[in-house]
């Protein structure tokens, strides 16, 4: 009934979902209209294949010139599906999207995704199952029957990975309330390889331990060289990190080598190591219970729940997020509070007048609070 | 005689006044419990039966416990619904009066709508009347909390109640109270006591054993007695009110309050144009958000243009000692009635001022009434346009408001400038001025002060930037002053700060400085997603393009020069990824030097750390801190000392952050000095007040908390959260709190819509609610809704799938065609042709998305005079869907065409080739039972087709095919919009008819297939063949064995003769010549039959004669011859 309508290709999956997930009808237009090739790209077109699956009576009409296009959401619909995503965008541009919708379908979401499990570009799929797996835990309630297995892998630009997502569905997700993130107990990750050496694996581990050995010695980086028909089309290897605190907060950084043929200059494991420990290091500095990449799930998900207030503290929203909570204010009508944090304090002397030093946990943190829509899954049924 | 003088002993009494009295002064206890004296007698005698006893026990226990739910009940509650219900003449309008009275000891003559009134120190009524309608009905069965049935003592219960019962019910039961009406009819006290009886029995079998029914014994001057009244208002002020899941999940508000607000020039021009429509009342149920989707019960779904809150008209008087109301808190508030200060009038809104002691009761009312009506004028004045030259553009009111706003940087006069704004600021936000005024009264005098800073051009500036915020939004209102102080006291301090720092003042001054950062910080982030304001900014474009359009003649192609929108286009179409590039590029030493404080290697927070810590302590070391006294205990680290010690013993308990944690606080906290009571102690005394600590520990989980523990979490759980939702917004200002939540209940707010259909304003009956409901996401959404449904038991007729059928679901009444189905064992919704009569069924429909577990009940008519019950049927919803799978079966019948070994032409199933094409596979049964498969068609006859079977099938077999047709569900529903409705209409809606409807009122006769008829079934004779028995066969058979042809010999068959009417003249002359011939020949026959035996009796009488002659002669003779005899005899003998 009501409609919204939106411009430009930029955050089309979020308009797409948001749009399943509040029935409200959506109308993009101006898609690249004054690129060389108008319209929607085959990613999106396969995108938008994705959701048809998962829902059901959705109806999607775009112009004769792709640059417009019309979408009435249905119902969610879940259940087994498989879809070959477009290798021109990693498997982790569906599957993020895919997560927000799986706690609301019909049946349990069972996902056979293939194509790309990590490029430059999105999420890859090590980094969704290691920061987002434990977002969405805390709002289902257990992770059991949450699932995210890689059958194949396979590196970008060919692909040819395999990915099974599960995901239990819920009538109502819990509030959630996670605003001490603790601190950082222990380090993990995955380096995996495919059609190269093996030991490319094993110099990205050292190249990584060496920076991240300096903070913390529980560092362990698993070691993931798949072989022969698991190794999907393109030689690549990337390594993908995850900082554990105490409270149980994820927060994770990733990197992949250089697509063949994409014609930037071949990566060397050692420097792709010791950035992507950069990039962890800066995603700690950024902070927060939940890292960049699961931002903007959280918060969907904080505005999906009951009529209860959640609270969660996040570090410097990403340009992402904060367009996603543009858009959330606009299908959903929620606005978030969204406050600094007080840094903490270290334990002080006795002495009143000297200030109490700041602990240097990087960045701003900010504290997100908003009340949940009460929104309830509409579609699984009761007997 | 030495013998020792034995002394007797003492001997104390044992009975008598004496041992009494020794025996009350030590009283002799039994120090055993009966349990320990007699253990056997408490010993488990059979496990079997102390099971069954504890299992008792538990679901006793079980059964008290009620799911924990967060209590999301607003501070300050919303007016509790009154309604009351009953069937017309039982005095419904008389109660309301009375109670009306009773609360406010005003009487109200003409009551028209909802009426408020204040009932005790935190308890407000609405009060609505409900005519009969069952539109009304059910509208007011969705808001009442509490329904007063009005029963009529003579009459008994009638259908309305009964039909109210089960509306209630299917909106999940508000709290009903019964009301005995006109006792006085009844002359005798027995009879009256007996009825009662009788009636208060019936009430409970309908509700509940317990149900409440009072008594109104007569009528006093037209009005009923007081002290019944009184009890009766008593009651309803205390009453407890249950939560129902769908008011609970769902906003919505009773609207006390409508106005038209449409420009009236445009009701002139076309006195059907749509109109803008404001809606007042009281929010209730959950909170509501502005701009969101709404369901107005009776009228359709709209769109919230505006929504605002108002202060209340009827507040609870805040008070805490006082016992009762004083006159002047007896507020009473029903504008629809003309009280609270507004007369209606037809297309006129009068407010009323006439007598000052009104006035005083009710001052807000008033007020708010006047701030209301002063709205369309103001907008009126923004709207208007003048041209001041001819052709010219025309000015509006709004450029004015714009262009002073504008105006009011560059100039220097500010004073003057802020009075005129705040002025602005009252006409355009009409509901928030007096806050806002009050914060102009406040910020003013800083800002003189200011005046006097050095940094006077700043402040300017600053104050500029800050006017913006407060007109756009009011976010800053609460803080702004401080703000600007505090900004500027930052640009001093960051000069300075670039100085090395030193002495005390300078602390504090960063301090100063690190608020003012955070503060400017939070208004950062908050602005940075939610911009810095969306009104403003469109404000701007408008602006533009009215530039643009000025520019006259020349079209400028619109080929945004402007650096933003070439940034938008580019920006709206960039590479749709969530990676975030962690901008900063700072190398590994200066973030390390940033982050060394995440990890647990780094320094630990204060709060967490010695707060964390002590928690800790308390519950491993609790002893020790009571030994300790509380300074020192602040002061310094209390258990880094007993760490060091007791690491050993520790370690297994904690995680191994703990333990480096604990490590680093033991480096810290070694100069200092350590609780002398913990050094003091032996570490045997330490160990064992540890084991004490651990022991308690363990009975503290598994002793005393038992096998509620689950539960007790759970609701705690459960409390926590919503005394945070409770707490979260509590200190934020009204304006933001209602961003960040939405309205909450409780609150009176406006609610604005556009495009109202004009029949609402023209046909508008405040004897009918208006019901604005909140919906959530998915809710406005259509779709096939399944649903568990049943026919009413006290519904005279089944229902009938694909007749139309009126749904009350969620906030809606709508007409809509179900299909009733039968869910088989294997999942297969099987349709139903009609409802089963005393069972269950499943329904689907398509109607609006409603969350699963929603209760509906439907009517087959709304507009129906009956005096039979009217609800149809009950259910709740199951699943919603896009589409659905409802199935009938359907049985092909073919015959044999030709048959083979296996194989047979089957044809007269299907009419062609394709048909056959797309059953190809199915499978075939004969009657006889044999199995088979459709292979392929065959070119003629068109539609036959060949099929193999599992053995040879007969020429006289019939061949089916048993399919299942999914059925279309038509996609039709019709909202009843009964509140657009002339009161002509208004009972006589009729919807969608049914087929049957529409023939009866044509008087058509039910079209009858001469196929589908029932006739009588003809089954012929079947002809056996004849037994042949072979030649040879019977050749060696016995006898009795041997067929017999036992058929009586055939008779010949007469051939009946048809003549020609000529012939049959003659025939039938001759018949009755030959009748003539036989009568005569018979009689005839008689005749001589006499004459003959006339003719023998003569004859016997000659013949008589003959023989006597005869005799004679022969006796003559015979002497003769004798006489001769004798003589010879004589001659011989004498010879």
């Amino acid at each position: 009934m009501s409609s919204l309508q939106f411009e430009g290709c930029n955050f089309f999956r979020m308009r797409i979902i948001l749009s399943t997930l509040s029935g409200k009808s959506i109308k993009i237009s101006t898609i690249r209209p004054e690129e060389d090739d108008p319209g929607l790209t085959d990613f999106e077109v396969s995108f938008i294949r994705l959701i048809d699956k998962v829902t059901n009576g959705s109806k999607t009409v775009i112009s004769e010139t792709g640059t417009q296009l019309i979408y009435r959401p249905g119902l969610l619909l879940g259940g087994k599906l498989e879809h070959d995503c477009h290798p021109s965008r990693s498997i982790g541009y569906y599957l993020e999207m895919l997560m927000c919708l799986a706690p609301f379908t019909k049946e349990p979401l069972h996902a056979v995704l293939r194509g790309v499990t990590s490029d430059k570009d999105d999420p890859s799929v090590d980094l969704l199952k290691l920061s987002v797996f434990p977002v969405l835990k805390r709002f289902l309630g257990t992770d059991e029957g949450l699932e995210l297995k890689i059958n194949k892998r396979g590196a970008a630009p060919e692909g040819g990975g395999e990915v099974l997502f599960t995901c239990p569905c819920r009538q109502k997700l819990r509030p959630l309330k996670f605003t001490q993130p603790g601190k950082i107990k222990r380090i993990r990750g995955v380096a995996w390889a495919v059609r190269v050496s093996p030991a490319f694996v094993n110099r990205l581990v050292d190249s990584a331990r060496g920076v991240l050995n300096q903070f913390l010695t529980d560092v362990y980086i698993y070691t993931d060289h798949m072989k022969g028909s698991q190794s999907g089309k393109s030689p690549g290897f990337g390594l993908t990190l995850v900082a554990e605190t105490t409270e149980g907060a994820f927060l994770a950084a990733e990197d992949v080598c250089s697509a063949r043929g994409s014609g930037e200059a071949p990566t060397v494991p050692e420097d792709l190591g010791r950035k992507t420990a950069i990039a962890l290091l800066k995603e700690i500095h950024r902070g927060g219970c939940v890292d960049s990449t699961s931002q903007g799930l959280t918060a969907l998900l904080m505005v999906l729940g009951q009529q209860d207030v959640s609270k969660v503290q996040m570090g410097e929203l990403s340009p992402y997020t904060i367009q996603f909570l543009r858009h959330i204010k606009d299908f959903f009508q929620v606005t978030f509070s969204i406050k600094v944090d007080k840094k903490p304090v270290a334990t002080k002397s006795d002495d009143p007048n000297e200030e109490a030093e700041e602990l240097k946990v990087g960045a701003d943190k900010l504290i997100l609070t908003c009340v949940g829509v009460g929104y309830a899954n509409v579609s699984k049924p009761i007997r | 005689m030495d013998e020792p003088d034995i002394k007797k002993g003492h001997r104390p009494r044992q009975a008598g006044r004496k041992a009494d009295k020794k025996k009350a002064k030590n009283k002799h206890e039994q120090d055993l419990t009966a349990k320990q004296r007699n253990p056997r007698a408490f010993a488990i005698q059979s496990v079997n039966k102390a099971a069954k006893a504890f299992r008792r026990t538990a679901d006793i226990k079980t059964k008290k416990q009620h799911i924990p739910k967060v209590d999301r009940s607003p501070t300050e509650p919303p007016p509790i619904v009154v309604a009351i219900v009953g069937p017309p003449k039982v005095g419904k309008s008389t109660l309301l009066k009375c109670l009306v009275k009773n609360f406010t000891k005003q009487k109200l003559t003409n009551i028209n709508g909802p009426v408020t009134v204040v009932a005790g120190k935190n308890r407000r009524l609405t009060l609505i009347e409900c005519n009969n309608d069952i539109n009304c009905m059910i509208d007011v069965g969705k808001v009442a909390d509490l329904a007063l049935l009005m029963v009529d003592a003579k009459q008994g219960f009638e259908m309305e109640i009964f039909e109210f019962f089960n509306i209630c019910q299917a909106t999940g039961f508000p709290r009903c109270m019964g009301v005995l009406n006109h006792l006085d009819q009844y002359k005798d006290s027995k009879t009256v006591r007996k009825r009662k009886k009788q009636l208060k029995n019936r009430f409970e079998i309908e509700l509940y054993k317990g149900a409440r029914l009072f008594y109104l014994s007569m009528l006093v001057n037209g009005e009923y007695l007081q002290n019944e009244v009184h009890n009766l208002c008593r009651f309803i002020s205390v009453m407890k009110m249950t939560p129902l899941v769908w008011r609970a999940s769902h906003p919505y508000v009773l609207a006390d309050r409508m106005e038209d607000i449409t420009n009236p020039e445009n009701i002139r021009q076309n006195p059907k144009c749509d109109r803008v429509v404001s809606l007042y009342g009281y929010m209730r149920g959950t909170n509501m958000k502005s701009k969101s989707v709404v369901h107005i019960a009776g009228c359709g779904d709209y769109v919230i243009k505006t929504m605002t809150y108002l202060p209340d008209p009827c507040p609870t008087p805040q008070m805490e000692k006082r016992r009762s109301l004083n006159k002047r808190e007896r507020l009473i508030y029903a504008p629809m009635s003309g009280v609270g200060g507004i007369v209606y009038d037809k297309d006129a809104v009068y407010i009323d001022i006439a007598k000052p002691t009104q006035e005083e009761e009710k001052p807000t009312g008033l007020v708010a009434a006047l701030m209301e009506s002063l709205k369309p004028v103001d907008e009126k004045v923004k709207e208007s346009q003048i041209s001041i030259f001819k052709g010219g553009p025309s000015l509006s009111g709004s450029d004015f408001s714009r262009k002073r706003h504008v105006d009011k940087t560059s100039d220097d006069e500010e004073d003057e400038d802020d009075e005129e704004d705040s002025g602005m600021d009252t006409d355009s936000t009409e509901d928030n001025d007096s806050a806002e005024d009050e914060d102009d009264e406040v910020k003013s005098p800083p800002r003189k002060r200011k005046k006097t800073d050095p940094y006077d051009e700043k402040d300017i500036d600053e104050i500029g930037y800050e006017e913006e915020d407060g007109d756009a939004e009011g976010m800053e209102d609460d803080s702004s002053d401080v703000d600007d102080e505090s900004v500027d006291e930052m640009e001093q301090d960051e000069q300075e700060d670039s100085d090395s720092e030193s002495g005390m003042l300078k602390w504090k001054k960063n301090m100063f400085e690190r608020a003012a950062l955070k503060h400017k910080n939070r208004k950062n982030y908050f602005k940075m997603v939610y911009g810095e304001d969306a009104d403003d900014k469109k404000d701007e474009d408008k602006d533009d393009e009215e530039d643009e359009d000025l520019a006259g003649l020349f079209k400028v192609l619109k080929k945004h020069t402007k650096d933003n929108s070439q940034v938008d286009r580019h920006e709206i179409n960039k590479l749709d990824c969530n990676r975030a590039e962690n901008g900063e590029s700072l190398d590994l030493d200066e973030l390390k030097e940033d982050i060394a404080d995440s990890f647990v290697t780094g320094k630990w927070d204060a709060s967490e750390d010695a707060k964390a810590r002590l928690d800790e302590d308390d519950e491993l070391f609790g002893d020790f801190e009571d030994l300790e006294t509380g300074e020192k205990f602040h002061g310094t680290k209390p258990s880094s000392a007993l760490d060091s010690e007791d690491d050993n013993e520790t370690k297994e308990d904690d995680n191994e952050q703990e333990g480096e944690e604990k490590e680093e606080n033991d480096e810290e906290g070694s100069d200092q000095e350590r609780p002398k009571t913990k050094a003091e102690m032996t570490a045997q005394e330490r160990r064992m007040a540890k084991k004490k600590k651990i022991k308690d520990l363990f009975d503290k989980e598994y002793d005393n908390k038992g096998d509620s523990e689950f539960y007790d979490s759970w609701k705690s759980e459960m409390d926590e959260q919503s005394k945070l939702n409770r707490a979260e917004f509590e200190e934020l200002p009204e304006e933001q709190r209602v961003q960040f939540e939405g309205f909450r209940p409780g609150m009176y707010v406006r609610i604005e819509f556009d495009q109202m259909p004009c029949e609402l304003i023209e046909n508008f009956d405040p004897t009918y609610p208006i019901i604005i409901g909140g919906m959530t996401n998915v809710e406005e959404k259509l779709g096939y809704v399944n649903v568990r449904i049943k026919k009413h038991r006290w519904y005279k007729k089944i229902l009938k799938t694909r007749n139309p059928l009126i749904l009350s679901l969620g906030w809606r009444r709508f007409q809509t065609i179900p299909f009733y189905y039968k869910l088989e064992d294997n999942l297969r919704r099987r349709m139903l042709k009609y409802t089963p009569e005393h069972i269950h069924c499943h329904a689907t429909f398509w109607g609006p998305i409603t969350p699963q577990g929603t209760g509906f009940l439907a009517v087959e008519s709304v507009s129906e005079k009956t005096a039979n019950f009217r609800i149809a049927a009950t259910g709740v919803v199951l699943e919603l869907d896009q589409s659905v799978e409802v199935e009938k079966k359907l049985k092909l019948v073919g015959t044999p065409l030709k048959v083979f070994k296996k194989s047979a032409f089957i044809q007269d199933m299907f009419t062609s080739s394709l048909e056959v094409a797309k059953f190809q596979g199915a499978r075939l049964q004969t009657v006889s039972g044999l199995r088979g498969q459709v292979k392929k068609s065959l070119h003629t006859p068109p539609g036959a087709f060949r099929a193999t079977f599992e053995d040879k099938i007969r020429m006289s077999d019939i061949v089916f095919l048993k399919a299942w047709v999914k059925l279309d569900i038509p996609k039709f529903i019709m909202p009843v919009t009964s509140l657009l409705l002339t009161p002509e209409a208004k009972q006589a809606w009729l919807g969608m008819r049914t087929i049957g409807q529409l023939r009866h009122e044509r008087g058509l006769a039910v079209p009858q297939k001469a196929d589908s008829a029932y006739k009588p079934i003809v089954r012929p004779e079947r002809e056996r063949k004849p037994l042949v028995i072979p030649r040879h066969l019977k050749r060696v058979l016995p006898f009795k064995d041997l067929p017999k042809d036992l058929r009586e010999p055939q008779q010949q068959k007469r051939v009946a003769v048809v003549m020609e009417p000529a012939e049959a003249k003659v025939a039938n002359f001759l018949k009755r010549v030959k009748a003539l011939y036989n009568f005569k020949a018979v009689s005839h026959h008689r005749e001589m039959r006499q004459r003959a035996k006339e003719h023998q009796k003569k004859k016997e009488a000659e013949e008589a004669v003959r023989q006597e002659k005869l005799k004679e002669s022969k006796k003559r003779l015979h002497k003769i011859l004798g006489e001769m005899k004798k003589k010879k005899e004589g001659k011989g003998g004498n010879s």
